[in-house]
């Protein structure tokens, strides 16, 4: 039989990665938001392409980006 | 200047109001000038607890509106000269117990203090953000149940959007009888659930029981030798952690002392 420490720990292991993850709406729009702005510096994003995802793991929780550019921005030559 | 400690929790009745007090009693013991601010406007107020009940005449809010001069409202405990404690205010809705305030009190007892130890209401509202304001540093405080360190967990959350230096949990309650037989979580299950670093583990232990409504606890008991190492842990940034496993019970003597 497993013992109830066991059974307790793998409860609350589960509960706290639950509760990170509770409200993702809100992070998710905000880090959405923000993530796209940055992405927007560096290329030029298919519209509506950015997918943020959080998924509990191992060591807290994966933080999974996806998103698709048409093409690379062009900065020019910096020079040496 | 001294160090802003609040010891907070999220969920109540974990123990944060017997931490604060124990852990300036030995705080004190070490020789550090320490100064207790109850902001907890609860049932086991930290000057029950320390049995000073009968001594309070002025409290925070009267310091804050100006009634009366800080230095007047400190309560000095009887057996340790170097205890101080600053009452709680009766009531809690005055806009004058703002986070602004507290700060100020907090920075200005840090001038004359080796440590400000802030016990913090439980719950997340006003009270907690008021609390953990004037604090540079905190210690969470859990018991080794799955409800209390979930709060735990979140009040840590909470806590990182705060400007703080450290951040640390207490697990208290631990019955290490049952840590070994496998019938209760240890403090290392609950420290990697939620990867926060210990300063501290206090054993269960019943003189804290029979003595919170009689007076204070001796302080050479299981539980204060636990608090004499997280004392010594919060002083000296080490990382020494009490070993619960030895739970020597009250004895039978005692308890028919007690008539408990
Ligand atoms: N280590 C312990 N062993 C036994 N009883 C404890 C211990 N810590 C706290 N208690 C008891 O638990 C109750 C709640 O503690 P308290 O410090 O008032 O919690 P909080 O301030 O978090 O609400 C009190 O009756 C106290 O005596
Ligand atoms: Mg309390």
């Amino acid at each position: 039989m497993k013992k109830t420490a066991k059974i307790a720990a793998e409860r609350l292991k589960n509960v706290i990665l639950a509760d990170k993850v509770a409200h993702p709406e809100r992070l998710n729009d905000l880090l959405k938001s923000d993530i796209t702005s940055l992405l927007e510096e560096y290329f030029e994003l298919y519209p509506q392409s950015v997918k943020v995802r959080l998924q509990p793991s191992e060591y807290g929780l994966d933080i999974l980006i996806d998103a698709t550019a048409v093409r690379v921005k062009d900065f020019g030559n910096f020079g040496e | 200047m001294g160090r802003k400690i609040v010891i907070t929790s999220g969920k109540g009745g974990v123990g944060k109001t017997t931490l604060t007090a124990s852990l300036g009693i030995a705080l004190a013991e070490a020789g550090k000038k320490t100064v207790l601010i109850d902001a907890d406007i609860g049932l086991n107020n930290l000057d029950v607890v320390l049995s000073i009940e009968n001594k309070v005449v002025y409290d925070i809010l009267d310091v804050i509106s100006g009634k009366c001069r800080l230095k007047q409202a400190l309560i000095q405990d009887v057996d340790n000269p170097s205890l101080y404690v600053l009452p709680s205010a009766k009531l809690s809705d005055s806009p004058l117990l703002n986070a602004a305030s507290f700060r100020n009190v907090a920075d200005a007892l840090a001038l004359n203090f080796d440590f400000v130890i802030i016990d913090c209401p439980a719950g997340i509202d006003n009270g907690f953000h008021r609390a953990v304001s004037a604090a540079d540093e905190a210690i969470v405080v859990t018991t080794p149940h799955i409800s209390a360190v979930r709060d735990a967990d979140k009040v840590l959350s909470l806590l990182s959007g705060y400007n703080l230096m450290s951040v640390g949990i207490v697990v208290n309650r631990v019955r290490g009888d049952m840590v070994s037989r496998g019938e209760m979580m240890s403090a290392g299950d609950i420290v990697r659930a939620v990867r926060c670093e210990p300063v501290g583990v206090v054993p269960e232990d019943d003189y804290i029981t029979v003595y919170s409504s009689a007076g204070r606890v001796p302080f050479d008991t299981v539980s204060g030798r636990a608090f004499k190492i997280l004392a010594s842990n919060v002083i000296n940034g080490t990382r020494n952690i009490f070993d619960c496993s030895a739970r020597p019970r009250l004895s039978a003597k005692i308890r028919r002392f007690l008539g408990v």
